[in-house]
């Protein structure tokens, strides 16, 4: 054994590990070398001097402090500490988070239609919802512009301009749901809410078979049935409007029922005929008892004699289908039937609610009324307001919006005499393109 | 409370095992010391030992299911503070000579001779930087065995290395120590 495998070996022979063969090998060398066994008394003191080092003992209180980590946390403090620990990390990114799920909520809620049918059938009585082209501009007191241009998915475009108030029939009325709003975009009663028909309240209860709430799926199957003639597309209610006493209907119910002539008409045109002979008759069953927006008997002329005024728009007792609720009749409009106003143009004002606010009270102080609320397609952020007058107070209404802001007119069909021709029967329809 | 008692106890584990506060408490209070020394020893400074030390008493209370009996409780949880440490030294990449004023703070009182006790304090000063100047694999084999004697079979065990591995890291750590601690030495 040469002396490094005997110092290979000390180690071992310290901690006496060795095996008997190997300790005798060693001892033998031991013996016989001179320095490995002074090598050995180093090595054995360095190991006596590691092993005299004393143990450090933990710090006071480890072992309240392992028992304290140990503990099972309450659960709201570890749902606390993962939600917001480290604060200054996950608070923000926690606040862009829940923005960008509002924002997608809302962007969901307002575009899905079958999402808004579910907001309303869950708040029926709201009735505020910001639909892009029939948001009562008076209603809730707040004339801010809807948000979504006419023709977009939702369905829910304006009454054509040439949609004449018709006095509704009682099936027509009861067919306009309970609990919403008049839809009346301009006038001095919107600023209280519209009260409910009594025979409406009636007949229709909220969520019942005959009055669903209007939804946009309900829209774009009407719309659907609209563009496919024949498909489920029938004339309901024949009955004559002269034979139908000018009973408490909305102006809604009328829209409603306009909206339904209009698109009956689009999707059966073989009928349209039919319904503008029934117009021709119903017009002079002025509507009445109008409790949003009190519109005069005067304030629904005849419509037969308007020279540019053709069947289409023109309401009738005509409906689709026996159960699609008025609501979703009402929404069945679409921006293909929308008939040129006699009369259109734009009208700046520093303040464009206070405006069209004057403007309501103008039409119908004039004996008219407003037939419709839109936002401008051309422009963002305007919004145009459909009128109707009767052509006699043209005019005065002329005067009015000049009055009201810088009016400039854009067209002028033919057959808007303008200025008017007093005694006129018919009533002129008018397009104002209103924003600052 | 001894680790032999402990182990020897024969409802112990099943205590632990069942969640019991007062079996784990009785775990930590005999072992503190123990593991907190390892810690240190191989961490170089009492904050970082005492959070390594609480988290491997942590993870043997989460591990406590899947420890079988076969080796010795001390065994297990010196397994448990060696890899840890280990693992921190590795991530970390710390510096492996600390002169560190807290681990040498430990050295013994060398006595009422003034002398004596400065020839103490610097022999334990310099067996403290030779044990830190130690590669971690080495130092940790020392450690186990020289300053709390584990066997060799258990520091195999703890540190999951082959007997023959424990030998020849303690006989070089050993040798190392002696060529560094030469001026003390008779």
């Amino acid at each position: 054994m040469t002396c490094a495998e005997a110092r290979e070996g000390f180690s071992a022979l310290i901690d006496d590990v060795l095996t008997p063969p190997q300790r005798a090998a060693l001892d033998v060398h031991l013996r016989t070398c001179a320095e490995c066994p002074r090598e050995l008394e180093r090595f054995r003191t360095t190991v006596t001097l590691l092993r005299e080092v004393e143990r450090p003992r933990a710090p006071a209180g480890f072992v309240d402090r392992v028992l304290a980590a140990a503990r099972p946390e309450p659960w709201p403090r570890r749902l606390g500490r993962w939600l917001f620990v480290p604060l200054r990390v996950k608070l923000p990114v926690e606040a862009v988070a829940v923005g960008l799920v509002a924002v997608g909520a809302a962007y969901v809620v307002h575009r899905v239609p079958e999402m808004r049918a579910v907001v309303r059938e869950q708040f029926p009585n709201a009735g505020r919802w910001p639909e892009p082209s029939l948001a009562p501009a008076g209603s809730s007191g707040s004339s801010a512009p809807p948000s979504e241009p006419v023709g977009a998915s939702s369905g829910t475009t304006p009454a054509p301009p040439a949609a004449r108030p018709q006095g509704a029939s009682p099936s027509s009325t009861a067919r306009s749901g309970p609990s919403r709003p008049a839809r009346v975009p301009l006038g001095p009663a919107p600023l209280a809410p519209s009260p409910l028909d009594p025979a409406l309240a009636k007949k229709a209860q909220p969520g019942s078979p005959t009055s669903p709430a209007p939804t946009g799926a309900q829209s774009d199957r009407a719309l659907d049935a609209s563009v496919s003639p024949g498909r489920g597309v029938k004339v309901a209610t024949p009955a004559a409007p002269a034979t139908t006493p000018p009973g408490p209907a909305s102006v809604t119910a009328g829209a409603a029922a306009r909206r339904d002539a209009t698109d009956e008409i689009r999707a059966a045109p073989h009928v349209a005929s039919r319904v503008a002979d029934k117009v021709a008759t119903a017009a002079t069953a002025p509507a009445s008892g109008d409790a949003t927006a009190p519109v005069p008997p005067a304030a629904s002329p005849p419509v037969a004699g308007r020279p540019d005024g053709p069947a289409l728009g023109v309401a009738g007792r005509t409906s689709v289908g026996e159960t699609e609720s008025p609501e979703g009749a009402r929404a069945r409009v679409s921006p293909l039937v929308r008939v040129p106003p006699d009369l259109a143009g734009r009208l700046a004002a520093s303040e464009p609610a206070m405006a069209e606010r004057e403007l309501g009270l103008l039409v119908a102080r004039l004996g008219g009324r407003p037939t419709g609320r839109r936002p401008d397609p051309g422009v963002p952020g305007r919004v145009v307001v459909e009128l109707e007058v009767p052509r006699g107070a043209l005019g005065e209404l002329w005067a009015g919006l000049e009055r009201i802001g810088r009016w400039t007119p854009e067209r002028q069909s033919s057959g808007a005499e303008v200025p008017p021709s007093p005694g006129s029967p018919t009533v002129v329809r008018i397009e104002v393109s209103l924003g600052d | 409370m001894d680790d032999g008692r402990l182990d020897a106890s024969p409802d112990f584990l099943d205590r632990l095992r069942r969640g019991e506060t007062a079996a784990f408490e009785a775990l930590v209070t005999a072992h503190q010391h123990r593991v907190f020394a390892v810690a240190l020893r191989m961490l170089g400074n009492r904050a970082d030992a005492e959070d390594a030390a609480q988290e491997a008493f942590l993870r043997a209370h989460r591990g406590l299911g899947d420890f079988r009996g076969a080796a010795r409780l001390s065994t297990w949880l010196y397994a448990i503070t060696a890899r840890l440490c280990l693992s921190r030294l590795g991530e970390a990449d710390r510096r492996r000579v600390r002169a560190d004023e807290e681990a040498l703070a430990a050295v013994p009182d060398g006595g009422p001779d003034p002398t004596r006790a400065m020839e103490e304090e610097e022999r334990a000063s310099a067996l403290h930087r030779a044990i830190a100047e130690l590669s971690d694999e080495r130092r940790m084999v020392v450690v186990l065995r020289d300053l709390e004697g584990l066997a060799y079979e258990e520091i195999a065990e703890a540190l999951d290395i082959e007997l023959g591995t424990v030998r020849s890291r303690l006989h070089r750590a050993r040798m190392d120590l002696r060529e560094k601690l030469e001026r003390f030495l008779p």
